[in-house]
């Protein structure tokens, strides 16, 4: 079973958010949604999950058209946690809805894991703190046993042991239940221990698929330069993460051969290869961006 | 349809338990207090009872309770769900108007009959006016609140559509051509004003989606009839209320800027 989105576009108050947006999910995938703040990540959610039709485009489940075939919907979950409904209830009321609204809701699971992570099942659910919120948000998701789960920053929150019991926990039900997960995030470290691959929205479109292992044409660099001032290709040809003194950290988004020999002349004192992270692709998709936030605060200073 | 009934039933269970409760406390209410000073109040089991005042109560409960599916976003989550928006309204409607209602009528009648009155029939016809009455105002308050977005318009909207409805509806039945005096018509001119307003509900809440709930016409080619309804509905209701002068211009002017300002929202200002 495939969740495929086909050239979806939408406008808001005349104001283009997603531009022919496409992209699929297959079964079992915990599939990243990065992109810039306001981007349209949320938009994009609230369209898969059919809060939100599309100006434009086809959101199919295999053959089916997903948003005119409601019986399907509950195939997929998605609560818009910060403005929902479900805080005026306790969990024990929302579990009684859940039962109706999801044929295959988890109940036992669902008491468990709240057990287990000492959530108030007489309490109501604005009453609990953020990351309790967040925690609930995870496990009645994943209760619900729908096929799509979709997760807007759903470790924003959480205190450091929780999060760990909460990747735990999305691993546990993709590998038990063959769930496919969305997950949108600004926290790129938390994502590239979770996910097989990241969409990255920029400019209301899909700009890029990627998982780590498959980025050979992005290279990260820590290196140090001879004389007062950096040679002008590094700022030309990659985005500067950091710098302490002559001793800069670069990410190359298109590294190529000239760039290599380059960085094996006289101008450098030392160069070394660094592992490559999604924050590291981010930033090297997000050059130009980067480059005129660097010269604004160079002139500043 | 099944399920959107049973879904909504489940999630509103409680505010439907509380507004019938409500309606029993209101019923025991004055009861007891015709009880104690002798029908002063509202008189039960006569053609005047106490069904009308009950409905309205119950109602103006449910027409609360409903008004907090959107800000509490619960129309955003429902509309994720595997029921239809259309089926989602007649849900509603089945739950929040129907059921009060028919449960206000019930506990009427079984007051009357409590009472041991002589005129249940009386009672019985009455109850019909009194819910076919209640059941048009809230089919014109639902058509309005889905039209309008925002809770605030929905509220100010459906009350200025109260308020002035009987004006045009009086000017409408000059214009047409029926015998006012046949009960029967009345209430089949009313049954059928009801499934015009609610088939123009629900043919509207299918082709609407919730993103538009925040705009204050949620259909584009409304607002400009919107802007000139209130302008002609306040005339026509001043010029029914008083005679007709160039101040009967003055709150019309004024109420058909005031919807403009909001409908259009334009871009003042003062600076060349």
């Amino acid at each position: 079973m495939s969740l495929i989105l086909e050239n979806i576009s939408k406008k808001i108050n005349h104001h283009a958010i997603l531009n022919n947006v496409s992209f699929e999910l297959n079964e079992g995938e915990v599939v990243g949604l990065v992109g810039r703040n306001g981007a349209g990540k949320t938009t994009l959610f609230r369209m898969l999950s059919g809060e939100v039709q599309p100006d434009f485009g086809r959101i199919g489940l295999d053959d089916r058209d997903y948003i005119k075939t409601t019986a399907s919907h509950d195939q997929m979950f998605y609560v818009d946690m910060p403005d929902n409904w479900l805080a005026f209830y306790t969990p024990k009321r929302i579990k009684s809805i859940l039962e109706v609204a999801y044929i295959k809701f988890d109940s036992d699971w669902y008491d468990e894991k709240l057990k287990q992570f000492n959530l108030n099942n007489n309490s109501r659910i604005q009453n609990y703190s953020k990351g309790m919120k967040a925690l609930f948000t995870i496990i009645v998701s994943f209760a619900s046993r729908a096929q799509y789960v979709l997760l807007d920053e759903p470790l924003d929150g959480l205190d450091v042991l929780v999060r760990d019991q909460v990747k735990q926990l999305i691993i546990d039900r993709v590998t038990k239940n063959n769930t496919t997960v969305l997950i949108a995030s600004h926290n790129l470290i938390e994502l590239d221990m979770l996910v097989d691959r990241i969409l990255l929205l920029k400019d209301g479109t899909i700009d890029r698929t990627f998982a780590i292992e498959h980025n050979k044409n992005i290279k990260k660099y820590q290196l140090a330069f001879e004389g007062d001032a950096m040679p002008d290709f590094l700022r030309n040809n990659g985005t500067i993460i950091a710098q302490v003194g002559h001793i800069v950290t670069i990410v190359f988004d298109n590294f190529d051969e000239e760039i290599g020999i380059k960085l094996a002349g006289s101008d450098f004192k030392f160069i070394e290869e660094l592992p490559i992270s999604s924050e590291d692709i981010f930033r090297a998709s997000f050059a130009n961006e980067v480059s005129a936030w660097q010269q604004v605060i160079g002139g500043e200073a | 349809m099944k399920q959107a009934i049973k879904l909504y039933g489940k999630i509103k269970s409680n505010q439907i338990i509380l507004i019938a409760l409500l309606g029993i406390l209101v019923a025991c209410f004055v009861g007891g207090i015709n009880t104690y000073y002798g029908r002063s109040i509202t008189n039960i089991g006569s053609d005047e009872g106490l069904g009308g005042l009950l409905l309205a109560i119950m109602l103006l409960a449910s027409g609360a309770s409903v008004y907090t599916d959107q800000t509490r976003h619960l129309n955003t989550w429902l509309s994720t769900q595997n029921v239809s928006r259309r089926q989602i309204f007649l849900s509603k409607l089945l739950w929040m108007v129907i059921g009060p209602i028919l449960f206000s009528n019930i506990i009427d009648f079984g007051m009357s009959l409590a009472s041991q009155t002589h005129n249940l029939s009386k009672v019985l016809d009455s109850n019909l006016d009194d819910s076919l009455e209640g059941l048009f105002l809230v089919s014109l308050v639902v058509l309005v609140s889905i039209i309008l977005g925002p809770i605030w318009p929905k509220v100010i909207g459906s009350i200025f559509v109260l308020i002035v409805s009987s004006s045009i509806f009086e000017l409408g039945a000059n214009y047409i051509v029926f015998d006012a005096t046949n009960v029967i018509d009345n209430k089949l001119i009313t049954c059928f004003g009801i499934l015009i307003l609610l088939s123009i509900s629900y043919y509207i809440v299918g082709t609407i989606g919730v993103e538009s709930e925040h705009e204050i016409v949620r259909i584009p080619v409304l607002k400009w009839p919107i802007v000139v309804f209130v302008f002609l509905s306040t005339f026509v209701f001043n010029i029914n209320e008083n005679a007709f002068n160039l101040n009967s211009f003055i709150l019309p002017v004024v109420l058909g800027l005031i919807t403009f300002i909001f409908v259009f929202k334009p871009k003042l200002s003062w600076q060349k």
